[in-house]
C-alpha cells in the first residue's frame, strides 16, 4: 500500500467533509487543505485553519500568525493509522507556513471523543477548554463563527437560541523546540476514553476528532 | 365545503390572462426558464400558479414565463381569495420564494439518489435541475487529483482587512489597529 499526502482542492476537501465527517460541514475561514491518497485513491483530508477565535495562541504568548488549529480530519476507510497521517501532514503545513510554532486541536467530549489519535501521536494534553456558548439557529447547533459565516449578521434574534457548548479536550503540538519547552510545563495526564456515548448533538465546531468510520476501527 | 377548500380549487386559465406582480424581486435567467420548460415537458405542469383575485401572480412567475414560451394554452391556477390584505400579499410573494431557499441538502442522501437514478434507470439527470458539474461532483466524477500550493494560501500571514472611511474616503487596514 502506498500513502501520499499532497495539497487538496477546496472541492475535494468539501467532499471529504460532507461525506466522511460527522459534522457534514466545512470549517469557516482560511484553510490549509492536505489531501490523503492510499494506492492513488483519495481517502480524505486533514484541514488546518486559524481557529474559531483570533486569540488561540494568546495563552502561549503567540501571535495569531504563529498558532493554528487542526480543524478537521475527514477520512473514509483507510489502512494507515490516523496519527501517522497527521504527523506527515505537519511537514506540508510547515513548508507552506514556516512561521507557525504551535498547532492546537480539540476533542469534543460531547462526541465521546477523548483524543486517542492525539495521544497516539504524542501531542501534549493541556486540559479541558471552557464550554463556550454556541447558537441554535433554525434548529442547527453552530459555533458563533460558523453562524456568522453561514448567515452573516442577518439572523433574526427570535430564531437564535444561545446554548451551552460542550467541553473539549485541548491538545497541543509544538512545531519548534522553544515553544515545546514552554508548553511541556502545562502537560497533564491524558484523559481516558469515555465509555458512554452521547451523540445527541454533534458539535459543529467539532475540531479534528476522528470520523465516524475511524471511530469504529480505533 | 369549508372556505379553505373553496380557496384550494384549481382552475385552468390561459397564461396570458395572468399579470406579473410589478415589484417581483425574484429574477429568472434564460437558463432557469429552459430548466423549467424541460421540467414541464418531463414531469408535467404539476404545481399550480397562485394568484390574487385580480389574477396578479403571487407565486409562479417563472413557471408562467416558461408556459408562455412553449405556448401552453392553459395552466393550473389557484386564486388565493383569503389573501385580501395587500401587505400580506406582498409578504407572501417574498415568503413563497425565500422560505424554500432556506432549505439545505443532505449531500450524502442526494448523491445516493442521483447514483440510483443513474445506475438503475434511464432517467435523464439533467431534468433534476442540477447541472452537469454538480452531478459529476456528487457522483464521484469530480477531480480528486492533488491541487497546487497556490490554492492553499498561508496561515502565518494575515491578509489585510481594508476598509474605507465613509466620511473621508481614506482607506486603512484594520490589522494595523489590532496590533
Amino acid at each position: 500500500m502506498t500513502l501520499k499526502l499532497d495539497w487538496a482542492s477546496f472541492q475535494a476537501a468539501k467532499y471529504a467533509c460532507m461525506n466522511f465527517h460527522y459534522s457534514k460541514s466545512v470549517p469557516a475561514g482560511k484553510l490549509i487543505k492536505i489531501g490523503v491518497w492510499e494506492d492513488n485513491k483519495f481517502i480524505g483530508v486533514v484541514l488546518y485553519g486559524i481557529g474559531a477565535n483570533s486569540t488561540l495562541g494568546t495563552p502561549y504568548g503567540l501571535e495569531q500568525t504563529e498558532c493554528c488549529e487542526l480543524v478537521r480530519i475527514a477520512l473514509t476507510q483507510h489502512a494507515t493509522p490516523v496519527s501517522r497521517i497527521v504527523a506527515i501532514s505537519f511537514k506540508l503545513l510547515k513548508s507552506i507556513s514556516p512561521g507557525l510554532k504551535l498547532i492546537v486541536s480539540f476533542a469534543d467530549t460531547n462526541q465521546n471523543h477523548h483524543g486517542g489519535i492525539y495521544q497516539a501521536g504524542n501531542w501534549i494534553y493541556s486540559g479541558q477548554s471552557k464550554a463556550a456558548d454556541e447558537y441554535l439557529v433554525y434548529g442547527e447547533r453552530l459555533h458563533g463563527r460558523s453562524m456568522r459565516a453561514k448567515y452573516g449578521t442577518h439572523v433574526g434574534k427570535d430564531f437564535i437560541k444561545i446554548v451551552k457548548g460542550s467541553v473539549k479536550h485541548r491538545y497541543l503540538m509544538p512545531l519548534c523546540d522553544m515553544i515545546k519547552l514552554d508548553i511541556i510545563k502545562r502537560a497533564q495526564a491524558y484523559p481516558k476514553r469515555v465509555t458512554k456515548a452521547n451523540l445527541d448533538f454533534p458539535s459543529e465546531s467539532g475540531g479534528a476528532v476522528p470520523t465516524n468510520a475511524l471511530h469504529n476501527i480505533q | 365545503m369549508t372556505k379553505n377548500e373553496i380557496n384550494m380549487h384549481v382552475i385552468m386559465l390561459e397564461p396570458e390572462t395572468l399579470k406579473n406582480y410589478e415589484n417581483n424581486a425574484r429574477t429568472h435567467s434564460d437558463a432557469q426558464i429552459e430548466q423549467i420548460i424541460k421540467s414541464i415537458k418531463d414531469f408535467g405542469f404539476n404545481v399550480p400558479v397562485e394568484v390574487n383575485e385580480n389574477l396578479t401572480i403571487l407565486s409562479g412567475h417563472a413557471r408562467v414565463q416558461a408556459a408562455l414560451k412553449i405556448g401552453m394554452k392553459q395552466i393550473p391556477v389557484i386564486v388565493q381569495k383569503h389573501l385580501t390584505n395587500q401587505a400580506k400579499q406582498k409578504g407572501y410573494i417574498l415568503a413563497a420564494n425565500k422560505i424554500a431557499m432556506n432549505a439545505d441538502w443532505d449531500f450524502g442522501i442526494l448523491a445516493e439518489e442521483l447514483h440510483t437514478l443513474q445506475e438503475e434507470t434511464d432517467f435523464d439527470l439533467s431534468s433534476t435541475g442540477f447541472d452537469e458539474k454538480e452531478i459529476n461532483e456528487m457522483l464521484g466524477d469530480m477531480n480528486f487529483d492533488p491541487a497546487t500550493q497556490e490554492e492553499q494560501g498561508t496561515l502565518d500571514v494575515l491578509e489585510p482587512k481594508n476598509v474605507k472611511c465613509p466620511h473621508c474616503d481614506k482607506q486603512f487596514n484594520l490589522r494595523d489597529m489590532e496590533k
